[in-house]
C-alpha cells in the first residue's frame, strides 16, 4: 500500500509543472478518492491544493479549500457512483466543474478551454491506466 | 462520516481559511518559506533541466553573439547609460521603491520592495539603484514586492564587457562570475560588464560590475572572469524598477 501512496506522491510532483496545461491533479485526486484509504485521499488532495498554492502563489489557500471541500464531499456520495466507464466519466466531469467553477469564481482567468477539454479527453485514459498498475485490470466492475 | 475523518476534514478546513484570509505580507513570508521545502524537488529537477539546456546550447550561442560582437559592440558604445540619471533621460519609465525586508536565509539574495501591482509592478521587470544593475521582481504582490538580485545563486544575466565587445553571461557562483567567456579572449581588470540588452527583461547598458579577477581554469574553452558588484546589496534602502523596457515617446 505504501509503495502506491509513494507512486502518488511522485506522480504529483512529476505533473505539477504541467498541471496548467492538463489537470492531471484533478484526475490523480478522483482516482485515489475512489480507491484508497479515505483518510489518505483527503490528506492527498490537501496537499495537492497546498502544492497548488505555493507553485502559483496567486492566492494562497484557495486550492486547498477547494481540494478538502471536493474531496470531503466525493468521499461522502462515491457509494452511489456505480462502477463502470460511463458513470465514472460523468461523475468526474461533474467534479472537474466542479472545481473549476469554485476557482474561477476565486481566480477568474485561471482555466483555459484548453485545459478542460484535454482534461477530459485524458481522463479515461489516465484512469484506466492508474486501474491498470493497482490492480492489474483496466477496469473494476 | 467517521470521526477522525470530520476531525481531519476539520482541521484541513480551519488551515485552508486561515491561509485564505492570511493579508499579503504573511502570506508572501509563509509562501516563501513553504516552497523552499514543498517545492525542493521541482527546483532541484528544474535547474538540473536548465543547466542541461545552457550546456548544450551554449558553445553555439557563444558561435552566434561573437559573430555579432563589433556590430553591437559599435552600437552599445553609443547608447549604452550607465546610471539611474541617464535612465530618466532616456525615457524609460522608473518608479522608486523602498526596501522593507530581506529574506533571512539568504539576506542579499532576495529584497521586499513597498510597491506592487497596484503600482504598476509586474513580474520579470529589472530592478536597478544609483550605481547599477540589482535585479528584477521575483514576484509581484498587491502592495509588495520580491526581488531576485544578481547575488542571489541561479541569476544570470547576458552581458557585454563594454571596452572589447565579448559577450558572456553574468551568475552568482561563488561570487559574481562573468561566465563563458573563451581563453582566447581578451579581457582586462577593471573593464565595465554592462547588460548587452539581448534578453526580454533587461535592457542593454546597464551597469553590473567591474572585472576584478580573471582565473585560467582546467577547462579547455573558458576561462573564469569575477566581479566586484556595481551595487552593494547589503547597503540600498531604495531602488528603482523599470516599468517600461521600450522608450516613451516624447
Amino acid at each position: 500500500m505504501i509503495r502506491y501512496y509513494i507512486l502518488y506522491f511522485i506522480l504529483l510532483y512529476l505533473t505539477l509543472p504541467f498541471n496548467w496545461v492538463i489537470d492531471f491533479i484533478a484526475i490523480f485526486g478522483f482516482f485515489i478518492i475512489f480507491n484508497e484509504d479515505e483518510h489518505f485521499a483527503l490528506i492527498y488532495l490537501f496537499f495537492s491544493g497546498l502544492l497548488l498554492d505555493l507553485y502559483n502563489p496567486s492566492a494562497l489557500g484557495k486550492n486547498t479549500l477547494i481540494y478538502t471541500l471536493l474531496a470531503q464531499g466525493l468521499i461522502y456520495t462515491k457509494k452511489y457512483i456505480s462502477h463502470n466507464l460511463i458513470t465514472t466519466l460523468a461523475a468526474f466531469t461533474v467534479f472537474f466543474a466542479l472545481k473549476t467553477l469554485l476557482i474561477q469564481l476565486t481566480h477568474p482567468g485561471y482555466f483555459t478551454i484548453l485545459q478542460i477539454i484535454l482534461t477530459e479527453i485524458l481522463f479515461i485514459p489516465a484512469f484506466l491506466i492508474l486501474n491498470r498498475i493497482k490492480y492489474g485490470i483496466w477496469m473494476k466492475s | 462520516m467517521r470521526r477522525t475523518q470530520l476531525i481531519l476534514f476539520a482541521v484541513f478546513i480551519t488551515i485552508s481559511l486561515i491561509l485564505f484570509f492570511l493579508n499579503d505580507k504573511s502570506a508572501l513570508i509563509l509562501s516563501e518559506n513553504l516552497s523552499s521545502i514543498l517545492l525542493f524537488p521541482i527546483k532541484v529537477t528544474t535547474q538540473f533541466l536548465d543547466y542541461l539546456s545552457v550546456s548544450n546550447t551554449r558553445i553555439e550561442n557563444l558561435e552566434i553573439e561573437i559573430n555579432q560582437l563589433k556590430l553591437q559592440n559599435a552600437q552599445l558604445r553609443k547608447m549604452v547609460p550607465s546610471d539611474t540619471e541617464q535612465f530618466k533621460a532616456k525615457n524609460f519609465k522608473l518608479i522608486k521603491a523602498f526596501i522593507i525586508g530581506r529574506d533571512p536565509q539568504n539576506i542579499n539574495g532576495y529584497l521586499y520592495i513597498d510597491k506592487g501591482q497596484t503600482d504598476s509592478i509586474t513580474k520579470g521587470q529589472p530592478v536597478i539603484a544609483i550605481n547599477g544593475l540589482v535585479g528584477k521582481i521575483k514576484y509581484a504582490g498587491k502592495n509588495l514586492s520580491i526581488v531576485e538580485t544578481l547575488e542571489n545563486e541561479g541569476f544570470a544575466i547576458s552581458a557585454i564587457d563594454i571596452k572589447t565587445g565579448i559577450h558572456g553571461v553574468v551568475k552568482q557562483k561563488q561570487g559574481l562570475l562573468f561566465d563563458y567567456i573563451r581563453n582566447i579572449d581578451t579581457v582586462n581588470i577593471n573593464d565595465s560588464i554592462l547588460t548587452s540588452g539581448m534578453s526580454q527583461i533587461f535592457p542593454g547598458g546597464i551597469l553590473i560590475g567591474k572585472i576584478k579577477k580573471i582565473v585560467k581554469t582546467e577547462d579547455t574553452f573558458f576561462k573564469k572572469v569575477y566581479l566586484t558588484p556595481a551595487v552593494r546589496i547589503n547597503r540600498l534602502t531604495s531602488v528603482y524598477v523599470i516599468l517600461n523596457q521600450k522608450k516613451l515617446p516624447k
